[in-house]
């Protein structure tokens, strides 16, 4: 009896447009979406909605949540808000296509670097020193006092 | 008439620094003793007419003279004395005017300290910094003149932003200045050397501090803007990647790594066009900020500062990479290393990785600025680069330069053997291993952060078993107790054990970064006398005040600290609401309770009806370690300070390495 009860109350719910199944949105799974996402207030620099506190997010937090309460998920919602305002509400670059570029430049200019730095030091270790006029001598430019307490460091760990 | 007198006085100025450019030239070329002495009579000429220039503007501000429409635009009566001081630079005007003032300090000060010196490096140095005087004092007299008066005069002016009426704001913009202008000098005087065709260090010796001196303030600066943006700006962060804010850590980065590089030229004879390439992306990275900050070709959240004036900047960038490209370039001939290097496991392999890393920072942080608009220009979407990409990218770098920062010192020059190695590597390792394993223990999951604890574990150690091994050695020659050992120590060698204290301030910055891992926020509404919780503490709402001001109405909300049960006290966050201005605007202050462990960071965000009853709405934080960044920012501070302090035994060694020719001597 009490099972038919719930299906008639539900299938009334259903009917009416009100959800009892879905359970309170909680703040981390608005905030789990909301870090996707740009604030694009033009006031403050883009911060993901999560952590911006400024009018017009917390506008889009009550919304997000909203979007959650209907029972969307969290990706369902991004995918409104980027038909909504394109992909710059995106927080961060989309790995793919030329936006792959975004996240592919750094590692693979600090890889160059590396590649640089090894072949420099192969050729400074094969080169003989030129001596030029007015260039320090080795260590010339080294403190005595620093020279001397090398040497006594050296003493000592020996 | 005042305004009138400004405005005559930045002309004169203008024509004192186009002389002194042209003298300077003049100088350079011909050796001529009289130009000389007359470009720095017109260089100091040009500093006294540029503290008149922005004395008069301040006088105008301070006295309410609303008839002249920069003043009005960003003073009020209302503002007190102080703030109506610092509202000079709030606008675009004002603050290039600063600019300009700044600039010939430097070029002041640089002239006058290397008066002994004079010659055609000297001279050369002179004209370029003049030629960027003149370039921006025709910028202000032509395009952004504060000196243009209104044809009424308003009763009041329209007042400052609200958002910049605090102390730090009121320094920060100077600070950054003196460190943005600053680079001028030791780009000004590399330049110099690669003109005259003087291939040795004289001009790293001679430009050692006034490189020190702009790197410190330009970072020093940008800490002080992250307070503003913790205290004033309410988010509960310091540093939120804007494109401006990462306009100004790009010379920074460049800047660290020339400090750095210079000591192998310095000790070695190497890396002389590296040096020469690093010192020229500084300065022109200082312009490229400029030029993002004032051109609005990002968004920015210091939008306020933008005009028309953005394609002049970009001018300048361009004119200074095409001069100094094709100067150093035509030099590489003679700036050949002078000594050769023996094995990558050194303290010179150590210095090429850091600045493989710092570049490779730089790079990172240019390419997620422009990103934005290379995206567009080829795919036609606008994109968002903001901190979760910065924080994505960023962060492996960092750690990679703290670990860096460890292992460099305790390199030996050369060639470093795997004994040494052993032996010096053997306990900071353990205290950094040490410095991961217990939070760890403690529940602490987050990868990075355990990685940062451990890195600033081992770079303490580090920079401990340096001035512990410098200590005994000094105490066993010289029989000195150990504190004594350790301050004689750090005094008679300042640039090495400065430098470390440096570093360990970098280490406290890290710390206080890492903090961030661990931030818990809630957003909760309170009606009188309830309570919400978060992290070990809960807040009972005890109530509202209100208070009118001659500017604001101030709504302080009363909140009562717990933590387990024992009350700590009461924080006090309030909203300002600005009735006199039309746009009615509000602003937060943010209530922090700060502790060695974390902060408790309250914001008020408004108030609302609730079952008829009045509730206050507030969004709290728990910010743990973020005063390691404050405290880290003293700490390099001293640090800066000790490097800087004067060493004669210093300039013995800068005679011994460049020489001192005769003629220079009697001149001095």
């Amino acid at each position: 009896m009490t099972s038919v009860f719930s299906l008639f109350l539900m299938a009334c719910c259903f009917l009416s447009g009100v959800s009892v199944l879905a359970a309170p949105v909680t703040k981390a799974q608005r905030d789990e979406v909301g870090k996707e996402l740009a604030c694009l207030c033009d006031t403050c620099p883009r911060r993901p909605l999560d952590e911006c506190t400024c009018g017009y997010a917390q506008q889009q937090q009550a919304r997000i949540e909203a979007l959650l309460g209907e029972g969307k998920t969290g990706q369902q919602v991004i995918d409104i808000y980027v038909a909504e305002f394109g992909m710059r509400v995106l927080s961060k670059p989309p790995a793919e296509g030329f936006n792959l570029t975004a996240w592919l430049m750094p590692p693979l200019v600090l890889l160059f670097g590396f590649v640089v730095v090894r072949s420099v030091l192969r050729t400074w270790s094969h080169s003989k020193p030129v001596a030029l006029a007015g260039g320090p001598k080795p260590d010339a430019a080294s403190d005595p006092y620093l020279e001397r307490l090398e040497q006594e460091l050296r003493e000592r760990e020996s | 008439m005042l305004a009138q007198l400004g405005n005559f006085v930045l002309w004169m100025a203008l024509a004192t620094s186009a002389y002194a450019f042209l003298s300077s030239i003049l100088s350079g070329r011909t050796g001529r003793m009289d130009l000389t002495v007359s470009a720095e009579r017109a260089v100091y000429a040009t500093f006294a007419l540029c503290l008149a220039a922005m004395g008069t503007l301040e006088y105008l501000f301070v006295t309410d003279s609303f008839n002249v429409h920069y003043v009005a635009t960003h003073s009020s009566r209302d503002l007190s004395t102080p703030f109506k001081f610092t509202a000079m630079w709030s606008g675009m005007q004002g603050s290039l005017l600063l600019w300009a003032a700044i600039l010939s300090g430097f070029n002041f000060f640089a002239t006058l300290k290397t008066r002994h010196l004079r010659g055609p490096l000297a001279s050369y140095a002179t004209a370029i910094m003049s030629f960027t005087q003149v370039f921006f004092l025709v910028l202000i007299g032509v395009h952004e003149n504060p000196f243009i008066e209104l044809t009424f005069t308003p009763a009041d002016g329209q007042g400052m932003n609200p958002l910049l009426v605090h102390p730090a704001m009121a320094i920060h913009p100077p600070m950054l200045y003196l460190g943005y202008v600053g680079f001028i000098v030791p780009y000004a005087f590399a330049m110099g050397s690669l003109l005259t065709r003087q291939a040795n260090e004289e001009w790293i010796l001679k430009t050692r501090r006034w490189t020190l001196f702009p790197w410190f303030f330009l970072g020093t600066g940008q800490l002080l803007g992250g307070k503003w943006a913790y205290v004033v700006l309410g988010w509960g962060g310091y540093w939120g990647w804007d494109p401006v804010e990462n306009a100004a850590l790009l010379p920074w980065l460049t800047g660290t790594a020339f400090l750095h590089s210079v000591m192998i030229q310095e000790k070695k004879g190497m890396l002389k066009v590296w040096n020469m390439a690093l010192v020229i992306l500084t300065f022109t990275l200082c312009i490229y900020g400029t030029f993002l900050t004032r051109s609005g070709v990002v968004s920015s959240v210091h939008a306020f500062a933008q005009s028309p004036i953005g394609p002049w900047f970009g001018a300048l960038v361009v004119l200074i990479v095409v001069f100094s490209g094709i100067l150093l370039y035509t030099r590489l001939g003679m700036l050949k290393s002078t000594t050769h290097y023996e094995s990558p496991i050194s303290r010179e392999g150590g210095f090429l990785l850091n600045n493989v890393l710092f570049l490779t920072a730089t790079f990172a942080v240019f390419w997620g600025v422009m990103f934005p608009i290379f995206s567009e220009a080829i795919t036609g979407d606008k994109i968002t680069v903001s901190a979760p990409y910065f924080n994505m990218v960023m962060v492996p770098i960092g750690l990679l330069l703290l670990l860096l920062t460890g292992v460099g010192p305790l390199l030996a020059w050369r060639k470093t053997s795997g004994q040494s190695l052993k032996r010096h590597f053997t306990y900071p390792a353990s205290l950094g291993l040490l410095c991961a394993i217990v939070p760890a223990a403690l529940g602490v999951r987050d990868v990075y952060a355990l990685i940062s604890f451990a890195f600033s574990g081992f770079v303490t150690g580090t920079i401990i078993s340096e001035f512990h091994r410098g200590a005994l050695a000094r105490g066993s020659s010289s029989g000195e107790s150990y504190i004594k050992a350790v301050i004689n120590l750090t005094l008679r060698n300042k640039r090495r054990y400065g430098g470390y204290v440096v570093h360990f301030g970098i280490v406290l910055l890290f710390i206080g970064f890492t903090g961030n891992a661990f931030n818990q926020n809630i957003e909760t509404e309170l009606g009188y006398m309830e309570s919400a919780t978060i992290g070990p503490y809960t807040l009972t709402y005890e109530g509202v005040t209100e208070e009118v001001k001659p500017l604001t109405v101030d709504l302080t909300s009363q909140l009562a600290v717990y933590k387990h049960g024992e009350r700590l006290g009461t924080m006090y966050p309030q909203q300002k609401v600005y009735y006199k201005r039309e746009d009615q605007q509000r602003t937060t202050e943010v209530s922090i309770r700060s502790t060695l462990r974390e902060d408790l960071y309250v914001l008020c965000q408004g108030f609302q009806m609730r079952d008829g009853k009045e509730v206050a709405l507030f969004h709290v934080y728990v910010n743990p370690l973020v005063i390691w960044v404050w405290i880290g920012a003293w700490v390099i501070t001293l640090g800066t300070i000790i490097t800087m302090i004067p060493d004669p035994r210093e300039k013995a060694r800068h005679r011994r390495i460049v020489g001192m020719p005769k003629e220079r001597e009697a001149v001095a």
